[in-house]
């Protein structure tokens, strides 16, 4: 399993990551943990990354080149972040952008898309939104629609699905949300 | 007013730069006061920007009667350096909170002098592709900030599909639909 934090670990504590971190500690996996804001990681696709992007050899820069691999091994995948307000932050979509390219994440056969994430049998996105769920909604989702749907056609074709979501952080009953979402990320991540 | 065209692409001879060139081009032919900003060669950070530009950014915005982005639409949404100038110049810190639908007024407040908005746009699969993928982009544009403009602004989406496998004459066909269609608004 690789596990993409892009959470920024100083907002609400780290919050986030110590509920992803008690729900694997009783599960059974193998996890490889992608974390985002540790090192130089920059999510903005660069000049020469792009213009390597056809080219069969296309994480040619250092901050994405052992992401491949890792991807490529992986038999799960589990995005972890705040929303913002295009979906999920730039941060994760830069992580998207970089590194699922022709090659990696899928190929180009005569122009059309061919699936490179194969060996990905399990997605899951778990998210915090400040917003609540019918504001998200209205929306249109951005980063569940990227992630879990986008996704699906370069992962394997019968790959489950999984969106866990916390909606309306700070409204008044976001303590029992909280509970509930807890309890739920347990569930998933354990069956995953 | 001025019409404020914000141009992502990475590569400086790529097929977006010719795009961005041909919406400056229809702007000028259109008599239509215009500011562009590229984000890649002004070096602008998606995740941190530092305070003055974004200043800078939100000015030229807030004065701006139209905007135009010009950008390559990677895994159905915008990418990230685009991402991150909305998250960072539009929104900054006021995004909206639960039970306060209309708490993105400094948005509104940014947007307020739009009489247009238009996303021109090229992505690598087909229409169909896209669609099964979910237009990330286009939802958020359409649904995430046009309804923070005027009522009034209209939105122009000029999408250019199936780029991996175009030829040069549809190409052309696609900067004078940009022409006609943005000359039509600008």
């Amino acid at each position: 399993m690789v596990l993409v934090l892009a959470d920024d670990p100083t907002v609400d504590d780290g919050g986030l990551r110590r509920a992803v971190e008690a729900a694997l500690a009783s599960a059974d996996h193998d996890v490889d943990v992608i974390d985002l804001h540790e090192g130089d990681f920059n999510p903005a696709m660069t000049t020469a990354g792009r213009r390597a992007y056809h080219s069969g050899q296309p994480l040619v820069e250092p901050d994405v080149a052992d992401f491949g691999p890792r991807v490529l091994a992986a038999e799960a995948l589990v995005f972890v972040y705040r929303a913002t307000w295009t979906g999920m932050p730039p941060l994760l979509k830069g992580f998207v952008d970089r590194t699922l390219v022709p090659g990696v994440g899928f190929h180009l056969v005569d122009g059309k898309l061919r699936r490179g994430l194969v060996g990905v049998r399990r997605l899951a996105a778990v998210a915090v939104h400040d917003r609540s769920r019918s504001e998200v909604l209205s929306v249109r989702d951005g980063g569940r629609r990227i992630l879990l749907r986008t996704m699906r056609l370069i992962v394997h074709p019968r790959c489950r699905r999984r969106y866990v979501a916390l909606y309306a952080t700070r409204s008044e009953r976001a303590a029992a949300a909280r509970r509930r979402f807890a309890a739920k990320l347990d569930r998933v991540l354990v069956g995953l | 007013m001025s019409t404020l065209v914000v141009f992502c692409h990475p590569v400086p001879d790529s097929f977006g730069a010719a795009v961005a060139a041909q919406v400056v081009e229809t702007l000028d032919a259109a008599g239509a006061e215009h500011r562009l900003v590229d984000l890649y060669a002004d070096g602008f950070s998606p995740v941190d920007a530092g305070a003055s530009t974004i200043k800078t950014h939100r000015e030229a915005l807030a004065g701006a009667s139209g905007l135009v982005l010009v950008y390559p639409t990677w895994w159905s949404g915008l990418p990230a350096m685009l991402a991150g100038w909305f998250e960072q110049v539009v929104v900054g810190d006021s995004l909206p909170r639960p039970g306060r639908p209309d708490t993105s007024a400094a948005a509104r407040d940014l947007l307020a002098n739009l009489r247009y908005m238009a996303a021109v746009t090229t992505h690598g699969s087909s229409k169909f592709v896209n669609a099964v993928q979910g237009e990330a982009g286009l939802h958020f544009l359409r649904h995430g900030v046009h309804p923070l403009c005027p009522a009034t602004c209209k939105m122009q989406w000029l999408a250019f599909y199936d780029s991996d496998r175009s030829s040069m004459a549809d190409r052309r066909l696609f900067l004078a639909r940009v022409d006609r269609r943005l000359g039509s608004v600008a």
